[in-house]
Protein backbone atom coordinates (compact mmCIF):
# COMPACT_ATOMS: atom_id res chain seq x y z
CA UNK A 1 0.00 0.00 0.00
CA UNK A 2 2.65 2.41 0.57
CA UNK A 3 4.21 2.02 -2.39
CA UNK A 4 0.94 2.46 -4.48
CA UNK A 5 1.15 5.87 -2.48
CA UNK A 6 4.24 7.19 -3.45
CA UNK A 7 3.25 6.47 -7.21
CA UNK A 8 0.16 8.18 -7.08
CA UNK A 9 2.48 11.36 -5.69
CA UNK A 10 4.33 10.93 -8.13
CA UNK A 11 1.37 11.18 -10.86
CA UNK A 12 -0.38 13.96 -8.93
CA UNK A 13 3.23 16.33 -8.87
CA UNK A 14 3.13 15.19 -12.75
CA UNK A 15 -0.39 16.31 -13.23
CA UNK A 16 0.25 19.55 -11.30
CA UNK A 17 3.21 19.90 -13.34
CA UNK A 18 1.34 20.00 -16.62
CA UNK A 19 -2.02 21.81 -15.13
CA UNK A 20 0.52 24.87 -14.03
CA UNK A 21 2.41 24.77 -17.29
CA UNK A 22 -0.70 24.93 -19.54
CA UNK A 23 -2.88 27.21 -17.14
CA UNK A 24 -1.07 29.42 -14.53
CA UNK A 25 1.93 29.73 -17.07
CA UNK A 26 0.55 29.62 -20.23
CA UNK A 27 -0.41 33.29 -20.89
CA UNK A 28 -2.93 33.17 -18.14
CA UNK A 29 -1.01 34.63 -15.28
CA UNK A 30 2.62 34.55 -15.20
CA UNK A 31 5.06 35.33 -18.41
CA UNK A 32 8.55 33.67 -18.44
CA UNK A 33 9.00 36.04 -21.62
CA UNK A 34 12.49 37.50 -21.80
CA UNK A 35 12.70 40.74 -24.26
CA UNK A 36 9.71 38.85 -25.54
CA UNK A 37 11.01 35.51 -26.21
CA UNK A 38 8.77 33.26 -24.30
CA UNK A 39 9.53 29.74 -23.93
CA UNK A 40 6.60 26.82 -24.43
CA UNK A 41 6.99 25.80 -21.25
CA UNK A 42 4.62 22.53 -21.70
CA UNK A 43 7.40 21.41 -24.62
CA UNK A 44 9.62 21.75 -21.28
CA UNK A 45 7.68 19.45 -19.50
CA UNK A 46 6.45 17.33 -21.95
CA UNK A 47 9.92 15.66 -23.79
CA UNK A 48 11.89 14.86 -20.53
CA UNK A 49 8.76 13.16 -19.38
CA UNK A 50 8.64 11.39 -22.99
CA UNK A 51 12.38 10.22 -22.37
CA UNK A 52 11.37 8.27 -19.18
CA UNK A 53 8.18 6.98 -19.98
CA UNK A 54 7.38 4.36 -22.14
CA UNK A 55 5.75 5.36 -26.04
CA UNK A 56 1.78 5.00 -24.96
CA UNK A 57 2.24 7.17 -22.23
CA UNK A 58 3.83 10.04 -24.19
CA UNK A 59 1.33 9.69 -26.85
CA UNK A 60 -1.64 9.87 -24.27
CA UNK A 61 -0.14 12.71 -22.32
CA UNK A 62 0.42 14.07 -25.99
CA UNK A 63 -2.67 14.37 -27.04
CA UNK A 64 -3.92 16.12 -23.68
CA UNK A 65 -1.42 18.70 -23.62
CA UNK A 66 -1.97 19.23 -27.53
CA UNK A 67 -6.12 19.58 -26.68
CA UNK A 68 -5.28 22.12 -24.01
CA UNK A 69 -2.98 24.03 -26.17
CA UNK A 70 -5.81 24.48 -29.09
CA UNK A 71 -7.98 25.23 -26.38
CA UNK A 72 -5.67 28.45 -25.83
CA UNK A 73 -3.87 29.09 -29.22
CA UNK A 74 -5.21 31.62 -31.92
CA UNK A 75 -5.76 29.87 -35.22
CA UNK A 76 -4.57 26.41 -34.53
CA UNK A 77 -7.72 23.70 -35.80
CA UNK A 78 -6.20 20.58 -33.76
CA UNK A 79 -2.24 21.65 -34.82
CA UNK A 80 -1.11 21.30 -31.79
CA UNK A 81 -3.35 17.59 -30.77
CA UNK A 82 -1.30 16.26 -34.00
CA UNK A 83 1.74 18.17 -33.61
CA UNK A 84 2.21 17.00 -30.10
CA UNK A 85 0.86 13.43 -30.33
CA UNK A 86 3.71 12.78 -33.34
CA UNK A 87 6.50 14.36 -31.55
CA UNK A 88 6.10 13.52 -27.91
CA UNK A 89 5.91 9.82 -29.59
CA UNK A 90 9.27 10.49 -31.54
CA UNK A 91 10.65 11.81 -28.75
CA UNK A 92 9.99 8.49 -26.40
CA UNK A 93 10.72 6.66 -29.39
CA UNK A 94 14.16 8.06 -30.17
CA UNK A 95 14.95 8.15 -26.54
CA UNK A 96 14.69 5.04 -25.63
CA UNK A 97 16.18 3.53 -29.17
CA UNK A 98 18.57 6.03 -30.25
CA UNK A 99 19.59 8.50 -27.76
CA UNK A 100 21.38 7.72 -24.47
CA UNK A 101 19.05 9.60 -21.07
CA UNK A 102 21.86 11.68 -20.17
CA UNK A 103 21.01 16.06 -19.58
CA UNK A 104 22.77 16.59 -23.25
CA UNK A 105 20.97 13.97 -24.84
CA UNK A 106 17.58 15.07 -23.59
CA UNK A 107 18.48 19.12 -23.84
CA UNK A 108 19.14 18.43 -27.86
CA UNK A 109 16.57 16.44 -28.13
CA UNK A 110 13.92 19.02 -26.75
CA UNK A 111 16.04 21.49 -28.91
CA UNK A 112 15.16 19.68 -32.09
CA UNK A 113 11.67 18.95 -31.40
CA UNK A 114 10.80 22.20 -30.42
CA UNK A 115 12.81 23.54 -33.36
CA UNK A 116 10.52 21.09 -35.85
CA UNK A 117 7.40 22.34 -34.44
CA UNK A 118 7.95 25.97 -34.73
CA UNK A 119 9.08 25.01 -38.27
CA UNK A 120 4.94 22.81 -38.93
CA UNK A 121 3.40 26.11 -36.90
CA UNK A 122 5.01 28.10 -39.34
CA UNK A 123 4.50 26.32 -42.48
CA UNK A 124 1.10 25.83 -41.84
CA UNK A 125 -0.35 29.32 -40.04
CA UNK A 126 2.72 32.00 -40.60
CA UNK A 127 4.69 31.40 -43.48
CA UNK A 128 1.89 32.50 -46.47
CA UNK A 129 1.16 35.45 -44.08
CA UNK A 130 4.35 37.22 -44.34
CA UNK A 131 7.06 38.32 -47.03
CA UNK A 132 10.39 37.01 -47.11
CA UNK A 133 11.62 39.61 -44.09
CA UNK A 134 8.71 39.35 -42.12
CA UNK A 135 9.61 35.21 -42.36
CA UNK A 136 12.94 35.46 -41.90
CA UNK A 137 12.65 37.64 -38.64
CA UNK A 138 9.90 35.12 -37.36
CA UNK A 139 12.35 32.37 -37.38
CA UNK A 140 15.72 34.20 -36.16
CA UNK A 141 13.76 36.83 -33.52
CA UNK A 142 10.96 34.37 -32.16
CA UNK A 143 10.95 30.49 -33.21
CA UNK A 144 14.87 29.84 -32.72
CA UNK A 145 15.15 31.86 -29.47
CA UNK A 146 12.29 30.84 -28.47
CA UNK A 147 13.41 26.70 -28.89
CA UNK A 148 16.64 27.27 -27.09
CA UNK A 149 14.73 29.43 -24.10
CA UNK A 150 12.35 26.52 -24.28
CA UNK A 151 15.00 23.75 -24.35
CA UNK A 152 17.28 25.37 -21.46
CA UNK A 153 14.44 25.63 -19.45
CA UNK A 154 13.41 21.57 -19.89
CA UNK A 155 16.96 21.22 -17.67
CA UNK A 156 15.13 20.92 -14.25
CA UNK A 157 12.55 19.20 -15.35
CA UNK A 158 14.73 16.40 -16.31
CA UNK A 159 16.47 15.71 -13.03
CA UNK A 160 12.31 15.90 -12.00
CA UNK A 161 11.26 12.95 -14.09
CA UNK A 162 14.74 10.83 -13.75
CA UNK A 163 14.30 10.91 -9.79
CA UNK A 164 10.57 10.03 -10.51
CA UNK A 165 11.47 7.45 -12.44
CA UNK A 166 14.29 5.93 -10.22
CA UNK A 167 11.91 5.78 -7.57
CA UNK A 168 9.26 3.91 -9.17
CA UNK A 169 12.38 1.61 -10.58
CA UNK A 170 13.41 1.09 -6.74
CA UNK A 171 9.72 0.17 -5.40
CA UNK A 172 9.59 -2.07 -8.28
CA UNK A 173 12.73 -3.75 -6.62
CA UNK B 1 11.91 0.77 -33.00
CA UNK B 2 11.37 -1.21 -36.28
CA UNK B 3 8.93 -3.75 -33.94
CA UNK B 4 7.15 -0.39 -32.87
CA UNK B 5 5.88 0.39 -36.32
CA UNK B 6 4.62 -3.02 -36.92
CA UNK B 7 2.77 -2.74 -33.80
CA UNK B 8 -0.60 -2.09 -32.90
CA UNK B 9 0.36 0.62 -30.65
CA UNK B 10 1.11 2.96 -33.99
CA UNK B 11 -1.79 1.98 -35.83
CA UNK B 12 -3.69 3.32 -33.46
CA UNK B 13 -1.66 6.34 -33.53
CA UNK B 14 -1.75 6.75 -37.18
CA UNK B 15 -5.87 6.38 -36.84
CA UNK B 16 -5.96 8.71 -33.96
CA UNK B 17 -3.45 11.48 -36.35
CA UNK B 18 -5.71 11.10 -39.35
CA UNK B 19 -8.82 11.26 -37.51
CA UNK B 20 -7.20 14.45 -35.95
CA UNK B 21 -6.12 16.02 -39.12
CA UNK B 22 -9.43 15.95 -40.61
CA UNK B 23 -11.05 17.20 -37.86
CA UNK B 24 -8.78 20.20 -38.34
CA UNK B 25 -9.36 20.45 -42.33
CA UNK B 26 -13.28 20.49 -41.34
CA UNK B 27 -12.81 22.91 -39.33
CA UNK B 28 -10.97 24.97 -41.51
CA UNK B 29 -13.68 24.73 -43.82
CA UNK B 30 -16.38 25.65 -41.94
CA UNK B 31 -14.34 28.48 -40.34
CA UNK B 32 -14.99 29.87 -37.49
CA UNK B 33 -15.42 27.35 -34.84
CA UNK B 34 -13.30 25.99 -31.91
CA UNK B 35 -12.69 21.77 -33.04
CA UNK B 36 -14.46 19.94 -30.26
CA UNK B 37 -11.91 18.48 -28.31
CA UNK B 38 -10.16 21.81 -27.59
CA UNK B 39 -13.60 23.54 -26.67
CA UNK B 40 -14.10 20.86 -24.03
CA UNK B 41 -10.81 21.31 -22.75
CA UNK B 42 -10.99 25.44 -23.10
CA UNK B 43 -14.42 24.81 -21.38
CA UNK B 44 -13.25 22.92 -18.14
CA UNK B 45 -9.85 25.08 -17.22
CA UNK B 46 -11.58 28.05 -18.52
CA UNK B 47 -12.37 28.97 -14.52
CA UNK B 48 -9.09 28.06 -13.63
CA UNK B 49 -7.42 30.21 -16.06
CA UNK B 50 -9.64 33.19 -15.16
CA UNK B 51 -8.72 32.90 -11.55
CA UNK B 52 -5.03 33.12 -12.57
CA UNK B 53 -5.28 35.96 -14.25
CA UNK B 54 -7.52 37.49 -11.50
CA UNK B 55 -4.58 36.81 -9.40
CA UNK B 56 -1.43 37.84 -11.57
CA UNK B 57 -3.31 40.81 -12.73
CA UNK B 58 -3.98 41.48 -8.86
CA UNK B 59 -0.36 41.35 -8.18
CA UNK B 60 1.07 43.48 -10.99
CA UNK B 61 -1.29 46.03 -9.61
CA UNK B 62 0.13 45.61 -6.38
CA UNK B 63 3.88 45.86 -7.69
CA UNK B 64 3.01 48.55 -10.07
CA UNK B 65 1.74 50.73 -6.92
CA UNK B 66 4.69 50.39 -5.33
CA UNK B 67 7.48 49.79 -7.80
CA UNK B 68 6.08 51.92 -10.96
CA UNK B 69 4.66 54.73 -9.20
CA UNK B 70 7.22 57.76 -10.80
CA UNK B 71 7.14 55.28 -14.02
CA UNK B 72 2.97 55.80 -13.57
CA UNK B 73 2.96 59.75 -12.94
CA UNK B 74 4.83 60.55 -15.96
CA UNK B 75 2.81 58.05 -18.01
CA UNK B 76 -0.15 60.23 -16.77
CA UNK B 77 0.99 63.20 -17.00
CA UNK B 78 1.21 62.68 -20.64
CA UNK B 79 -2.14 61.14 -21.41
CA UNK B 80 -3.47 64.41 -19.82
CA UNK B 81 -1.62 66.53 -22.29
CA UNK B 82 -2.46 63.87 -25.05
CA UNK B 83 -6.40 64.42 -23.96
CA UNK B 84 -6.00 68.02 -23.74
CA UNK B 85 -5.05 67.92 -27.85
CA UNK B 86 -7.48 65.59 -28.61
CA UNK B 87 -10.49 67.93 -27.62
CA UNK B 88 -8.43 70.49 -29.83
CA UNK B 89 -8.90 68.44 -32.54
CA UNK B 90 -12.68 67.66 -31.52
CA UNK B 91 -13.80 71.10 -31.71
CA UNK B 92 -12.37 71.16 -35.31
CA UNK B 93 -14.35 68.56 -36.68
CA UNK B 94 -17.28 69.35 -39.28
CA UNK B 95 -20.21 66.93 -39.10
CA UNK B 96 -21.44 65.15 -35.93
CA UNK B 97 -21.10 61.77 -37.66
CA UNK B 98 -17.21 62.07 -37.70
CA UNK B 99 -16.89 63.15 -34.37
CA UNK B 100 -14.72 61.02 -32.49
CA UNK B 101 -13.71 61.39 -28.49
CA UNK B 102 -11.30 59.25 -26.98
CA UNK B 103 -13.77 56.91 -24.98
CA UNK B 104 -14.39 56.72 -21.50
CA UNK B 105 -16.47 53.92 -20.88
CA UNK B 106 -18.51 51.99 -23.19
CA UNK B 107 -22.03 54.06 -22.12
CA UNK B 108 -20.56 57.01 -24.41
CA UNK B 109 -19.87 54.31 -27.39
CA UNK B 110 -23.98 53.31 -26.72
CA UNK B 111 -24.88 57.11 -26.77
CA UNK B 112 -23.17 57.55 -30.48
CA UNK B 113 -24.38 54.04 -31.86
CA UNK B 114 -27.66 53.16 -29.88
CA UNK B 115 -28.02 49.95 -32.27
CA UNK B 116 -24.71 48.05 -30.93
CA UNK B 117 -25.36 45.33 -28.39
CA UNK B 118 -22.60 44.37 -26.55
CA UNK B 119 -21.32 41.12 -24.46
CA UNK B 120 -18.62 41.84 -21.60
CA UNK B 121 -15.80 39.32 -21.75
CA UNK B 122 -12.42 38.89 -19.87
CA UNK B 123 -8.91 37.98 -21.47
CA UNK B 124 -8.31 34.26 -19.90
CA UNK B 125 -5.72 33.37 -21.64
CA UNK B 126 -3.16 34.75 -24.25
CA UNK B 127 -1.23 33.18 -26.99
CA UNK B 128 2.58 33.47 -26.30
CA UNK B 129 3.90 31.96 -28.85
CA UNK B 130 1.74 34.54 -31.40
CA UNK B 131 3.50 37.33 -32.41
CA UNK B 132 0.52 38.80 -33.26
CA UNK B 133 -0.90 38.64 -29.88
CA UNK B 134 -3.85 36.52 -30.16
CA UNK B 135 -6.07 35.70 -26.93
CA UNK B 136 -9.11 33.61 -25.55
CA UNK B 137 -11.88 35.24 -23.79
CA UNK B 138 -14.46 33.81 -21.32
CA UNK B 139 -17.33 34.26 -23.63
CA UNK B 140 -18.88 31.80 -26.47
CA UNK B 141 -21.67 30.76 -28.50
CA UNK B 142 -24.36 30.76 -24.81
CA UNK B 143 -23.31 34.36 -24.64
CA UNK B 144 -24.48 35.07 -27.91
CA UNK B 145 -21.01 35.16 -29.39
CA UNK B 146 -20.84 34.72 -33.35
CA UNK B 147 -17.67 34.41 -35.52
CA UNK B 148 -16.51 37.52 -36.95
CA UNK B 149 -17.89 39.94 -34.12
CA UNK B 150 -16.14 42.73 -33.63
CA UNK B 151 -13.91 43.37 -30.18
CA UNK B 152 -13.49 46.74 -28.43
CA UNK B 153 -12.22 47.88 -25.55
CA UNK B 154 -12.98 51.67 -23.68
CA UNK B 155 -9.60 52.67 -26.12
CA UNK B 156 -10.83 51.35 -29.32
CA UNK B 157 -10.67 48.50 -31.49
CA UNK B 158 -9.27 45.57 -30.21
CA UNK B 159 -9.95 43.30 -33.63
CA UNK B 160 -12.30 40.37 -33.97
CA UNK B 161 -13.82 36.60 -32.59
CA UNK B 162 -11.95 34.40 -34.95
CA UNK B 163 -13.10 31.30 -33.45
CA UNK B 164 -16.38 30.43 -31.21
CA UNK B 165 -16.58 27.68 -28.32
CA UNK B 166 -18.90 27.22 -26.24
CA UNK B 167 -17.94 29.23 -23.41
CA UNK B 168 -14.59 30.75 -24.52
CA UNK B 169 -13.92 32.27 -27.75
CA UNK B 170 -10.70 33.35 -29.74
CA UNK B 171 -9.63 36.76 -30.52
CA UNK B 172 -7.87 37.46 -33.79
CA UNK B 173 -6.07 40.91 -33.30
CA UNK B 174 -5.60 44.31 -34.99
CA UNK B 175 -1.66 43.36 -35.60
CA UNK B 176 -2.45 40.14 -36.98
CA UNK B 177 -1.61 39.95 -41.30
CA UNK B 178 -5.08 37.78 -41.60
CA UNK B 179 -7.33 40.44 -40.49
CA UNK B 180 -7.95 43.28 -43.65
CA UNK B 181 -10.27 45.69 -42.41
CA UNK B 182 -11.01 49.50 -44.62
CA UNK B 183 -9.89 52.53 -42.15
CA UNK B 184 -9.68 56.08 -42.68
CA UNK B 185 -7.93 58.98 -41.54
CA UNK B 186 -10.85 60.82 -39.19
CA UNK B 187 -9.00 64.67 -40.14
CA UNK B 188 -8.67 63.92 -44.09
CA UNK B 189 -11.03 60.84 -44.82
CA UNK B 190 -8.13 59.09 -46.73
CA UNK B 191 -9.00 55.81 -46.57
CA UNK B 192 -6.70 52.38 -46.92
CA UNK B 193 -6.53 48.93 -45.89
CA UNK B 194 -5.32 47.92 -42.68
CA UNK B 195 -3.92 44.77 -42.01
CA UNK B 196 -0.49 43.94 -39.80
CA UNK B 197 3.01 42.43 -40.19
CA UNK B 198 5.71 40.64 -38.48
CA UNK B 199 7.71 43.45 -38.28
CA UNK B 200 4.84 45.57 -36.90
CA UNK B 201 3.86 43.77 -34.74
CA UNK B 202 7.06 43.74 -32.94
CA UNK B 203 6.60 47.15 -31.88
CA UNK B 204 3.00 46.91 -31.35
CA UNK B 205 2.33 48.62 -34.30
CA UNK B 206 -0.43 47.77 -37.23
CA UNK B 207 0.13 49.00 -41.16
CA UNK B 208 -2.55 51.31 -43.19
CA UNK B 209 -1.48 50.45 -46.57
CA UNK B 210 -2.72 51.41 -50.36
CA UNK B 211 -3.14 55.30 -49.60
CA UNK B 212 -3.14 57.70 -52.61
CA UNK B 213 -0.01 59.49 -52.73
CA UNK B 214 -2.09 62.98 -53.06
CA UNK B 215 -3.40 61.98 -49.32
CA UNK B 216 -2.79 64.73 -46.65
CA UNK B 217 -2.06 62.22 -43.84
CA UNK B 218 0.08 63.37 -41.14
CA UNK B 219 1.79 61.47 -37.87
CA UNK B 220 -0.78 61.98 -34.87
CA UNK B 221 -3.77 61.27 -37.03
CA UNK B 222 -6.79 59.63 -35.59
CA UNK B 223 -7.31 56.46 -37.59
CA UNK B 224 -11.09 54.74 -37.28
CA UNK B 225 -12.96 51.99 -39.10
CA UNK B 226 -15.04 53.15 -42.53
CA UNK B 227 -17.52 50.76 -41.64
CA UNK B 228 -16.28 48.57 -44.73
CA UNK B 229 -16.28 44.20 -43.80
CA UNK B 230 -17.78 43.21 -40.19
CA UNK B 231 -16.55 46.34 -38.44
CA UNK B 232 -19.32 49.46 -38.16
CA UNK B 233 -18.05 52.91 -38.79
CA UNK B 234 -16.32 55.32 -36.60
CA UNK B 235 -14.44 52.64 -34.26
CA UNK B 236 -11.42 54.09 -32.78
CA UNK B 237 -8.26 51.87 -33.92
CA UNK B 238 -4.65 54.49 -33.29
CA UNK B 239 -3.05 57.14 -34.10
CA UNK B 240 -0.21 57.54 -37.11
CA UNK B 241 2.93 57.14 -35.83
CA UNK B 242 5.12 57.55 -39.10
CA UNK B 243 4.32 57.89 -42.94
CA UNK B 244 6.84 55.35 -45.48
CA UNK B 245 6.47 54.31 -49.41
CA UNK B 246 5.29 51.06 -50.62
CA UNK B 247 8.49 49.51 -52.24
CA UNK B 248 6.91 48.43 -55.83
CA UNK B 249 3.79 50.37 -56.20
CA UNK B 250 3.54 54.19 -56.26
CA UNK B 251 1.19 54.29 -52.61
CA UNK B 252 2.15 54.85 -49.60
CA UNK B 253 1.79 53.74 -46.45
CA UNK B 254 1.54 54.35 -42.96
CA UNK B 255 2.26 52.53 -39.28
CA UNK B 256 -0.53 53.01 -36.99
CA UNK B 257 -0.30 52.54 -32.91
CA UNK B 258 -3.23 51.53 -31.81
CA UNK B 259 -4.74 52.91 -28.95
CA UNK B 260 -4.98 49.46 -26.82
CA UNK B 261 -2.28 48.31 -25.32
CA UNK B 262 -2.24 44.40 -26.41
CA UNK B 263 0.33 43.53 -23.38
CA UNK B 264 -2.17 44.71 -20.28
CA UNK B 265 -5.87 44.04 -21.68
CA UNK B 266 -7.78 42.79 -18.79
CA UNK B 267 -11.74 43.16 -20.55
CA UNK B 268 -13.17 43.69 -23.48
CA UNK B 269 -16.41 44.05 -25.16
CA UNK B 270 -17.64 42.25 -27.85
CA UNK B 271 -20.14 44.14 -30.53
CA UNK B 272 -23.04 41.60 -31.35
CA UNK B 273 -25.01 43.48 -32.98
CA UNK B 274 -25.11 46.33 -34.89
CA UNK B 275 -26.52 48.25 -38.13
CA UNK B 276 -24.94 47.01 -40.87
CA UNK B 277 -23.19 43.71 -39.66
CA UNK B 278 -22.93 41.21 -41.92
CA UNK B 279 -19.78 42.05 -44.50
CA UNK B 280 -16.92 40.89 -46.03
CA UNK B 281 -14.79 38.01 -44.43
CA UNK B 282 -12.36 40.18 -42.79
CA UNK B 283 -9.31 37.37 -44.08
CA UNK B 284 -10.88 37.29 -47.78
Amino acid sequence: MPKKQRHWGIFALTFFMFFLSLTLFGGSGISLAVSGVAPVLVLSILFPFCAFNDVTMSAVVGFLCGAMLDGTSANTYCFNTVALLVLTVTASLLAHSVFNRNLKASVILCLLLTIIYFIFNWLLFIAFSLNSSGNLKYFLQLALPSSLYTAVLSTPFYFIFKAFKEKIEKDKN
Amino acid sequence: MRFFFRSKQFKIILATVLAFLTIGVVCIILGGKISPHADLFSTISAPFRTAFTRISAGVEDFIANFAEGEEARLQNAELETEIASLREQLVDLEKAKKENEFYKNYLEIKDSHPDFKFAPATLISKDEKDPFKGFTVNAGSVDGIEPRDPVITEKGLVGYISEVGLTTSKVTTVLDPDITLGALDNRTSDSGVLYGSFENAKLGLTGLYNLSRSCNIAVGDFIVTSGEGIFPEGLLIGTVKSIGSEKYNTSIFAAIEPFCDFDSIRDVMIITNFEGQGGLDPNS
